[in-house]
């Protein structure tokens, strides 16, 4: 099984789940927009709401590829005070 | 700037600390802090900030205290119900130390006001509950060269980061400094909040603490992080949290630092 390690954050959880999750991706390495486009699949709720991804723990853009067993991580804002 | 005269015993346990000494406590002394927003945040941020020895604060922010913000506002008490939080807020700092000086603004920041109220400062807390603020402040600070201590709080998870601080260029350490030590040429900025959310979510999108429910403690950790940045940038301290986030989740008790890059998603 080829897997990522998705885990969510703030609200979205409420959407995905909490924790950490395997997420199936269809090859070794996949674009984060292929990711997204999964991923709204998966989650439709998620589509349209606000968040960055995050691989292995750094902020990436669209084009960044993501490997077997990286940890991935969605990111709300958040804005209470 | 001139030490209060009982200044060796008041801060006696923290002048012991070599990263704080004389010279430290005198750049607490005479720092400008302008805190915006006295509410779950604002409370422990101008707290610990003013128990540690900061001379100088700017408190902006236009509520007044309701009953329902007792719970984690501990700055406030039962009495203050009614009253504008900035003076509240005001009146606990100069009991704390009357030496210190305090400014209060009972208005929201604004783009007429934002310029003039940044000029004032060193640093800018920002302990706002809403998105429009929170990019205000990042915009303003950004035009006015000032860094900034970004916090929020949603449910049991809180984010912290400090912004647009002046750093050493890439040969150097990470070492951010008061502005008036620096010469611009050999020093770069660091990554601000559009860099890591580049526009505000939609109207309704991700609830505020009045909609979704919070514990105040949870305010009062995630302040206590900005305070302590604030501190450590006043300071000179290494580690500040530039060009990343700390995001905590009290359910776990965890903390998870993410890492930010130019590869921002800004279009």
């Amino acid at each position: 099984m080829m897997e990522v390690q998705l885990i969510s954050f703030g609200a979205l959880t409420d959407i995905t789940g909490s924790g950490v999750l395997g997420f199936a991706i269809p090859r070794p390495a996949i674009s984060v927009a292929e990711l997204m486009s999964l991923l709204f699949v998966r989650y439709p709720a998620l589509e349209g709401k606000t968040f960055r991804i995050a691989v292995n723990e750094r902020f990436v853009d669209e084009k960044f590829t993501i490997g077997l067993g990286d940890n991935v991580a969605l990111m709300p804002p958040f804005s209470g005070g | 700037m001139e030490m209060e005269p009982d200044f060796l015993d008041r801060y006696q346990r923290q002048l012991s600390l070599c990263e704080v000494g004389l010279d430290g406590q005198r750049a607490l002394r005479a720092a400008l802090v302008m805190v915006v927003g006295l509410g779950g945040l604002g409370c422990p941020v101008v707290q610990y900030l003013a128990a540690a020895g900061v001379g100088n604060f700017v408190l902006v922010d236009a509520d007044r205290v309701s009953l329902s913000n007792l719970h984690r506002q501990i700055l406030y008490n039962q009495k203050d119900v009614g009253r504008f939080k900035v003076e509240a807020a005001q009146e606990w700092i100069q009991k704390q130390n009357a030496q210190i000086k305090v400014s209060v603004y009972t208005e929201m920041l604004s783009a007429k006001n934002a310029t003039a109220f940044l000029a004032l400062a060193d640093i800018v807390v920002d302990c706002t509950d809403n998105f429009a603020a929170r990019y205000l402040i990042n915009d303003a600070c950004a035009l006015a060269n000032k860094p900034w201590v970004y916090g929020s709080i949603a449910k049991f998870e809180g984010q912290v980061a400090v912004f647009n601080a002046l750093m050493k260029g890439a040969e150097g350490e990470n070492q951010d400094m008061m502005a008036s030590e620096v010469s611009e040429d050999s020093f770069i900025r660091s990554l601000n909040y559009r860099d890591v959310f580049s526009k505000p979510p939609g109207e309704g999108e991700i609830q505020n603490c009045a909609e979704a429910g919070v514990l105040g403690a949870l305010a009062g950790i995630i302040g206590s992080f900005q305070a302590m940045e604030v501190l450590k940038w006043i300071l000179g301290l290494q580690g500040l949290l530039v060009n990343q986030m700390l995001t905590y989740n009290a359910i776990d008790q965890s903390i998870v630092k993410f890492q930010l890059d130019n590869n921002s998603d800004r279009k």
